[in-house]
């Protein structure tokens, strides 16, 4: 039994855009590429319900994130100087760039994936609760907390408004 | 200040640093992992088939009982001479060259 060819073609049309986002939850390339093919083999096994959604895609960065938080490990670190060598910009930019990739290793799955999902994907608190499988309310401790590790990492100051 | 940090996070996230591309591929890999799924499931289905079936099978002759042209069960006694056959508590019992205590624990023989 062969897989539904529609799949494959929303898989295709998909690929660069979830294996982005696996490398952003991942911050590893290898890690992203095993990461989407899980998460694309578990979709395609529950394609005939997946496909009637609007947005097939979100099923799967769900999966995704799911996955990343249960078991991916972050012990693949990757050499930052030679991912970032290719990237164009002034030196500032891919210093930046640099600074905050190195943060995000920092953070563990969980936060790092609440990050992602509420800023690159810009899902809501809710989205991102639905995803994880989670309440709104860990959605926000996690945030926040990450928010606050970050600022730590980078040598942020605290904002004015506080929290812990 | 904390606004700033949002800013920056959505600018680093949205960078070009983060797009790469796929050294195998991947989609052949996940459909190739699919099937091998499939293929499995289907394997096991097939054994639970052929337990219910033997199950089945065996609920339908202890429902019917023994058929008329089945030779009879012997059972009359052990010969009292030997006391062979007889299993009494505590005696271990051997299978297929493997002695079960009664304790439950078995050894090789």
């Amino acid at each position: 039994m062969g897989v539904d060819s529609s799949f494959e073609a929303f898989a295709q049309a998909r690929l660069g855009q979830l294996l982005g986002f696996g490398y952003r939850l991942t911050g590893n390339r290898e890690a992203a590429e095993d990461l989407v093919q899980e998460a694309l083999a578990r979709t395609a096994q529950r394609w005939r319900s997946v496909r009637r959604s609007d947005r097939p895609e979100v099923y799967v960065q769900t999966v995704m994130a799911r996955l990343h938080i249960d078991r991916w490990r972050r012990d693949r670190r990757e050499d930052l100087r030679a991912v970032l060598a290719d990237v164009q910009g002034p030196e500032t930019d891919r210093e930046a760039v640099m600074d905050m990739r190195q943060a995000l290793d920092q953070l563990a799955p969980r936060q790092r994936t609440v990050i992602i999902l509420r800023y690159y994907l810009d899902w809501t608190e809710a989205q991102a609760a639905e995803a994880m499988g989670c309440s709104v309310g860990t959605v926000k401790s996690q945030t926040s907390d990450a928010l606050h590790r970050l600022r730590r990492l980078l040598g942020d100051a605290e904002p004015q408004e506080g929290r812990r | 200040m904390r606004e700033d940090l949002e800013n920056r996070l959505r600018d680093s996230l949205d960078g070009d640093a983060w797009q790469i591309t796929p050294s195998r591929d991947l989609i052949a890999q996940a459909s190739a992992q699919v099937r091998r799924t499939r293929r499995r499931r289907a394997g096991l289905g097939s054994v639970a088939a052929v337990a219910a079936a033997l199950v089945a099978g065996v609920a339908i002759v202890k429902s019917t009982g023994p058929t008329p042209d089945a030779p009879t069960p012997n059972t009359s006694a052990p010969s009292p001479a030997t006391n062979e056959g007889i299993v009494r508590p505590g005696d271990p019992v051997r299978v297929q060259g493997t002695e079960y205590a009664p304790s439950g624990r078995s050894h090789e023989l």
